[in-house]
């Protein structure tokens, strides 16, 4: 996690720890809703 | 209405029936693999693909894992895109020099256009380079819309199959939607549209100088390939800020008419292919008729009430005979703004060449009812059609219910299941866009961004969760929505709009493909006539009613009444 921080904070200043947390928006917004497949298979 | 507004609504509905039966034909074609007239050009490329990508194109699979892979799917697309937009400043083509976009809005970015939505919380020709627009925005067009087709394909199976465990190779229909489908009328449309003026250029802008002295920065840049997608795949976001209300983006009156054509094209066609899958193309057409039905009665209201003008610039001695003009393109009228409004929004295109922000409140209502009505009226490419499938099997329970049947749909016994499948479906779009416009009107950061109080401002936010939640992408325009708040529960909105309800859909059809073929009987509800598009549009109707009564109550229909008593806000 430290190493693709450093790699961002060169290209994008502090913007970088909002890019980590948008990150994990966006994968948890795709596999997030497989929990929602396993439910659906069960209902 | 007009003689203009009839016209272009006659035209526009012999152009779309002309094209239903044999591009429906063709996409079954294409989706069973068969040989169309573009195989000899396309099938090598088609099985280079799947070689590169490890698919093994005659391996199918099951709902579950069909789901996982429209899930996975998404996820190098969001990415990517991402990331992109958060570098374009040191990427090439920005001949503009763009700077790079700020995390919420390139989350928000992203999301929108990887889900099909196109919400813009921002300019197009202000804020993103050329890079971005062509390999970010323009590629997730191709993509969002061939995942919708796919997704539509395997419910369309599960109708279709007996006793069968796989519903079709998500990867298969991808591919296959975007090489044999969108690619070429999208070549095709984007001819058309440089023809007709719209810039192809990777140029930047060109300096003016206005006659009043001042100096001014014409944006250029490859629209016309960017139009044709945004119009054909429902993703409906625009190059330019203004959208197709700008003179680059919908030039002339023959741009406006294939924009209003290429909406509905897809969606509309898709109900034909269904007709053919399950074996009877009349099922098809009743499905048509239903949308058809719900679209034409929306555009003579919006086209009424344009055409009749503002009741209070009439009283103030404005002359009103051409109809409310404000918000809208002189060149378009108000014929050629309602009808283009009317199905950007009902088709989940969200594409605009008027201000929505500037509509009357009963039309603003209109606006916002098709969006809720989960978009089923014709819909985007594939998410139309399952989501009136959705209704269809709702309807026929609520008709099995009125006669004491067990209800049947083309052939399949709807059960409990099924039931539960299509309630999560329809239910969670509005318990998303509900919630988060509840939220929105009572906290500070939601409140910051109203561009007006009372009514219309509740309308704003409601409008914006609205067309997030049920992945359209169009605005009311007067809400600043570029904000850490409004992107980041934007995003959530679009995400749960395309994520959690493709899941349940596809669910749906694993489970109906199991099942065995029901013979129809006297009693069995036909599906094909008058009564049957009677009772489907009386669900969509009462259900969509029933959900957001209130919250249409406390917006438009608000400020309509209070506009009858003078009050504007």
């Amino acid at each position: 996690m430290a190493v693709p921080l450093w790699v961002g904070r060169k290209l994008l200043g502090d913007g970088a720890v909002s890019d980590a947390l948008m990150v994990a928006f966006i994968v948890l917004a795709v596999m997030g809703p497989l929990a929602f497949a396993d439910l659906c298979r069960r209902v | 209405v007009t003689f203009a507004g009839a016209g272009q609504l006659l035209i526009f509905l012999g152009l779309l029936l002309a094209t239903v039966r044999p591009l429906g034909g063709y996409l079954q074609r294409v989706f069973a693999g068969e040989t169309t007239v573009l195989s000899p050009l396309l099938r090598p490329i088609e099985g280079e693909l799947y070689r590169l990508g490890g698919v093994r194109p005659e391996e199918e699979q099951g709902w579950h894992r069909y789901a996982v892979a429209f899930m996975v799917f998404h996820l190098p697309g969001m990415l990517l895109l991402y990331g992109l937009l958060r570098l374009q400043a040191a990427l090439p083509l920005n001949p503009a020099h763009q700077g790079a976009v700020a995390p919420d809005l390139a989350l928000n970015t992203a999301v929108s256009f990887a889900t099909n939505t196109s919400w813009e919380s921002y300019g197009g020709e202000t804020t993103l380079s050329h890079l971005s627009q062509m390999a970010g925005i323009a590629v997730q067009s191709f993509l969002s819309a061939a995942a919708g087709l796919a997704v539509a394909m395997a419910l369309v199976r599960g109708f279709a199959r007996r006793g069968s465990a796989t519903v079709g190779n998500f990867w298969v229909d991808v591919t296959r939607a975007v090489l044999y489908v969108a690619l070429p009328i999208s070549v095709l449309a984007g001819l058309v549209l440089a023809w007709q003026g719209v810039p192809q250029s990777l140029a930047g802008p060109v300096a003016a100088t206005t006659l009043e002295g001042a100096g001014q920065a014409i944006s250029l840049g490859p629209a016309a390939s960017q139009e044709a997608i945004k119009l054909l795949s429902g993703d409906g976001g625009g190059f330019f800020n203004a959208q197709s209300a700008h003179p680059f983006e919908n030039p002339t009156a023959l741009t406006n008419l294939l924009g209003i054509l290429l909406m509905p094209l897809l969606g509309a066609a898709l109900t034909n292919t269904f007709g053919r899958m399950i074996g009877n193309e009349r099922e098809g057409w009743a499905l048509l008729v239903a949308m058809l039905a719900l679209l034409v009665a929306g555009a003579l209201v919006l086209e009424a009430v344009e055409g009749a003008g503002n009741p209070l610039l009439a009283a103030a001695g404005v002359d009103q005979h051409l109809g409310n003009l404000e918000g809208k393109e002189v060149r378009f009228g108000v014929a050629g703004s309602a009808l283009f409004s009317e199905l950007g929004t009902a088709t989940s295109s969200g594409a605009v060449n008027a201000m929505h922000d500037s509509y009357l409140p009963l039309s603003g209502l209109v606006l916002l009812a098709n969006m809720m009505l989960d978009e089923v009226i014709i819909g985007g490419p594939g998410s139309g059609l399952f989501g009136m499938l959705l209704f269809a099997v709702v309807a026929v329970f609520v008709g099995g219910l009125m006669i004491g049947r067990t209800p049947e749909y083309v052939g399949n016994k709807i059960e409990a299941r099924e039931i539960k499948m299509a309630m999560l479906a329809i239910l969670v779009v509005p318990a998303a866009s509900l919630t988060l416009t509840a939220v929105a009107v009572v906290i500070p950061a939601g409140l910051a961004g109203l561009g007006n109080a009372g009514p219309h401002g509740f309308e704003e936010v409601l409008y914006a969760y609205t067309s997030a939640a049920n992945t359209n992408g169009s605005s009311l325009a007067g809400l600043s929505t570029n904000t850490p708040f409004y992107n980041l529960t934007l995003a959530l909105a679009m995400a749960v709009g395309r994520f959690l309800v493709a899941v349940p859909v596809i669910a749906l059809a694993g489970s109906l493909a199991t099942k065995r073929r029901v013979a129809s009987s006297t009693g069995t509800l036909s599906t094909t006539g008058p009564l049957w598009i009677g009772l489907l549009i009386g669900v969509i109707v009462i259900v969509g009613g029933l959900t957001y009564f209130p919250a249409l109550a406390l917006g438009p229909a608000a400020e309509h009444w209070a506009m009858l008593r003078g009050a504007t806000f």
